[in-house]
């Protein structure tokens, strides 16, 4: 009976269920760019609110506009501090439109996502403190494109639901909206559920890589919210299967198949995905029995929604999390004074390249008036406590580590082709004031060739010297690079690991030819390279791709690009593809 | 508004690492802060809430706004001065656990000019910040890897020296400010500075529960507990009773728990092998052994304790090893067998 139903009529079913549960399953992300079904989408859920507030987050809100602060004008013109309500606490009792809610600020989802939690906010800022309710569920508006990270984990977890706007027609949208049933809030609550429903749902969360148990609670309340909607008498077991489908399959699929296809060419549905594959990074072992143990409703209901290269994208999407790439990448931003993305100005006196904050000093300054007044003079008194500075953060500058294996394995003629590409990148590092560093290795040990720097004569003059030959050290070239990303972060620039090698490890680090050892110990090396989240990425010049290289790129969380005919443009291209 | 009732600490499932944590702090808040780092949906936040329906009361001055220590007497404020002088009654009253609003700004944590009060009678007073209602008690921060990093130097140099300094806009004020540092975060939006790291007095990671049976535990308990807070905490009434007898007398225990000089020697010699920079590891190491010791009853630390403690007290102390991926409780771990035996 569920597999029947269409991506509109399940858009639709899960519009209804945002509706019943608000804020007591988070809310809800639309996936996709603008358009008409979205549009629809939000209008049902708009429709639906009246009269609760519904108030909306642009993409550059800030934190005074979001969680509120001191009334500029108001507390000039009562000489008295005003607060002014935040959107959070705007949003009490209603709903919050987060806008390309993949862009907002980490601090911004924070403060969402502890509000969605506690259900009020703890105002204290500007010399004010309350604490105003702020029980709101989110319409989270997420535009980013398949290969991009979308909304912050943080704040995707608490939302139970998820509807991929672009993969629906308007129309059927419009012929699936289901209309309002009369339907008593109380019922929901009365529901009793069995440990093994309990136990049901947290292993079909389990076996979609989610192991949150607020997703687990999620889903039980999106059970118990469809079980009310049908007015059924207690909750069964088809309630729970398209809760997991409603929580789960909506928010892994990226696309949802054409529900037509799937029933009418292949009746047998395809099993799910075996659990252990998807968890073979966090190891639950027992895990790998639950799939099986799932009622057959789940298991159609699930199968039925599911595009055949889910697990190929989910195994991508958990590697570009691990790489802390996109908006997450807290740590590749630093804090400036003079340009970059706005921050919160602070107190601090203006010189020295800092900027006064005119705006943010005058609404310190605002309370006082009343109190500085003097009888002589109307002006404005500012003193030197009220000055603010503005700040920025700005996007780190990159330093590219080139390891580079000079080994007779990888032949000289591809060490001339490295140099190269390496000339190509320092003239194109020059424009954007990063940095080039390189290591060598070859014989029995590896060399930092050329430390960071951005001297193009200089670069030219070491790579001209670069010799080639020997046995093949890689583990000792990965630990020295290990050392050098970590000097150049501790500086303040992200460093990111270019291995340009065919990953023919023979030398181990003590110096001895073991080529069995030295790929261990290399594997090892590359796996503590992952660990401290570097950017990487691993060229294999190896005359065949090997499986070897690919492992050692494998460990190291980076990006594998075999280049059997490498030469100087397509590596350049290659890295600066990597590092802009 | 916080829910009247928050969720029983003793009815959190598993995480008994962050649980012993907490308890340790809570018996000697000299050990100075807790750092819960980990997955999310783990109860990190639900736990610390938690410790405000646990902590035994305490007797304060009462008005004292710094809640005032009526037997230590190092408050200095008008009240507790008036106070001492005239003798009066001491108030009883809960453990203050204060939240750490995000975007707080720097004037509400330090606390800055009375605006009513000088606009209304135009007095310089100070109004006082968390800081000063964080004091005897526990001051939590989610999220502390995205507070700014001032705010965090700020906070760690009151947690260590137990004393606010104010001076700002005129006013020139001290007040003490001893209270626990819990500080919850996700490595996945950001690490937190290794300078800050280390001042921390315990450090531990949490970790999902990957048992079945522990997930459908965790869940039975939240859902009961969302559909009726009230009858659930009665439920967990007695167990929560316990817990809070054996943290009062742990407390009262403490400086009479003796330290024999070879545990000390352990001690040196564990951090020693580890590399940990700084003495701050031992000192930490040996006043949580001792915690240990005060919660589980014992007259002297004994080597047991300091093996349980030591993964909590050092594991973030460590020197980053490229050739060691191991995880950082795993090497303690493995010089505490190394050098304890």
């Amino acid at each position: 009976m569920l597999a029947e139903r269409t991506p509109a009529d399940w858009a639709c079913r899960a519009l209804a269920v945002a509706q019943v549960c608000r804020s007591s399953i988070g809310g809800i992300v639309l996936r996709g760019g603008p358009g008409e079904a979205r549009s629809l989408c939000l209008q049902a859920l708009r429709d639906a609110a009246e009269p609760a507030p519904w108030c909306i987050a642009p993409s550059n809100i800030d934190l005074d506009r979001l969680l509120g602060g001191l009334d500029l004008s108001a507390t000039l013109a009562t000489g008295k501090p005003v607060l002014v309500r935040g959107v959070l606490a705007s949003a009490d009792g209603g709903w919050l439109q987060l806008n390309m809610a993949e862009r907002q600020a980490a601090q911004v989802t924070a403060c969402v996502a502890h509000a969605l939690d506690t259900k009020y906010i703890d105002v204290a800022r500007d010399g004010l403190q309350s604490q105003l309710p702020a029980d709101f569920a989110v319409v989270a508006l997420d535009e980013s494109r398949e290969d991009e990270d979308g909304v912050a984990l943080a704040l995707r977890e608490r939302l139970a639901l998820t509807i991929e706007t672009d993969a629906l027609r308007a129309v059927d949208v419009v012929a699936a909206l289901e209309p309002d049933t009369g339907f008593d809030p109380q019922r929901m609550a009365g529901f009793q559920v069995t440990d093994e429903q309990i136990g049901l749902l947290a292993s079909s969360a389990a076996a979609m890589g989610e192991h949150s148990p607020r997703i687990v609670l999620a889903l039980l309340q999106v059970a118990r919210a469809v079980a009310a909607i049908d007015g059924a008498e207690q909750l069964s077991d088809v309630h729970l299967a398209e809760s997991t489908v409603l929580v789960l399959a909506m928010r892994h699929a990226m696309t949802l198949p054409a529900a037509s296809q799937e029933t009418d060419d292949q009746p047998p549905a395809p099993p799910p995905p075996p659990s252990n594959e998807q968890d073979s990074e966090t190891a639950l072992s027992d895990d790998n029995v639950t799939a099986d143990a799932l009622p057959e409703s789940i298991d159609e209901a699930i199968a039925a929604q599911l595009p055949a290269d889910l697990l190929m994208r989910m195994t991508r999407g958990a590697a570009q999390r691990r790489t802390g790439s996109g908006a997450s990448g807290a740590g590749n931003v630093r804090e400036t004074f003079s340009r970059g993305r706005p921050l919160p100005s602070r107190r601090g006196v203006p010189g020295g390249g800092k900027r006064v904050d005119l705006l943010a000093t005058l609404k310190s300054a605002a309370p006082m008036q009343l109190l500085r007044r003097q009888p002589s003079s109307s002006r404005l008194q500012v003193r030197k406590d009220d000055l603010r500075i503005k700040r920025f953060r700005e996007p780190q500058r990159t330093t590219t580590l080139f390891v580079v294996d000079a080994s007779g394995s990888a032949a000289v003629q591809r060490l001339a082709e490295t140099k190269g590409a390496i000339e190509l990148l320092l003239a194109e590092c020059y424009v954007r004031r990063d940095q080039v560093a390189l290591i060598a290795f070859r014989d029995a040990n590896a060399v930092l060739e050329l430390p960071p720097t951005r001297s193009l004569v200089r670069a030219k003059r070491v790579l001209a010297d670069l010799a080639g030959g020997g046995a093949t050290p890689l583990a000792a070239g990965l630990k020295l690079a290990a050392a050098t990303a970590d000097a150049i972060q501790r500086k303040g620039e992200t460093p990111v690991i270019v291995l340009l090698s065919d990953a023919r490890a023979n030398m181990t680090l003590a110096g001895e030819a073991d080529p069995a050892t030295a790929l261990s110990e290399s594997l090892a090396v590359a796996k503590t390279i992952a660990e401290s989240r570097f950017r990487a990425l691993v060229i294999d010049t190896g005359r065949r791709p090997t499986s070897r290289c690919a492992s050692v790129a494998d460990a190291m969380l980076a990006r594998y690009v075999p280049l059997p005919f490498a030469d100087a443009v397509s590596v350049s291209g290659v890295v600066s593809a990597m590092v802009a | 508004m916080p829910s009247p009732k928050p969720f029983p600490f003793t009815a959190i499932v598993g995480q008994d690492d962050m649980k012993q944590a907490i308890l340790i702090a809570a018996v000697d808040s000299s050990i100075g802060g807790v750092l819960v780092f980990g997955d999310r949906g783990t109860g990190k936040s639900t736990a610390v809430r938690a410790l405000a329906g646990l902590l035994p009361k305490m007797p304060v001055v009462p008005e004292c706004v710094y809640n005032g220590d009526p037997v230590a007497r190092d408050c200095l404020c008008a009240i507790c001065n008036q106070f001492i002088k005239l003798g009066a009654k001491p108030k009883q009253v809960g453990v203050p656990v204060v939240d750490m609003p995000l975007g707080v700004t720097e004037d509400r944590v330090v606390g800055a000019l009375d605006l009513e009060r000088a606009l209304a009678h135009g007095e310089k007073s100070f109004e006082p910040g968390l800081l000063a209602n964080a004091n005897r008690g526990f001051l939590y921060i989610d999220e502390v890897n995205l507070l700014e990093d001032h705010l965090v130097d700020l906070l760690l140099d009151v947690a260590a020296s137990g004393e606010n300094v104010v001076e700002r806009e005129g006013l020139s004020v001290r007040h003490p400010a001893r209270f626990v540092l819990v500080g919850s975060g996700n490595p996945e939006e950001g690490e937190l500075r290794p300078q800050l790291l280390d001042r921390f007095g315990l450090s531990l990671d949490v970790r999902t529960p990957t048992d079945l049976k522990q997930r459908v535990e965790v869940i039975r308990r939240r859902d009961d507990y969302e559909r009726d807070p009230i009858a659930f905490a009665r439920r967990w009434a007695r167990k929560e009773g316990v817990i809070r007898r054996s943290i009062a007398s742990a407390r009262e225990r403490l400086d009479s728990v003796e330290v024999p000089d070879e545990i000390l020697h352990h001690a040196a010699s564990l951090c020693v092998s580890l590399g940990t920079d700084g003495l701050r590891g031992e000192l930490t190491l040996m006043r949580a052994a001792r915690a240990q010791a005060a919660l589980d009853g014992a007259d002297r630390v004994t080597i047991d304790h300091l093996r349980e403690v030591a993964p909590l007290a050092l594991r973030h102390r460590l020197r980053r090893d490229p050739l060691d991926d191991a995880d950082a409780s795993v090497r303690v771990q493995r010089a505490i067998d190394d050098e304890l035996g």
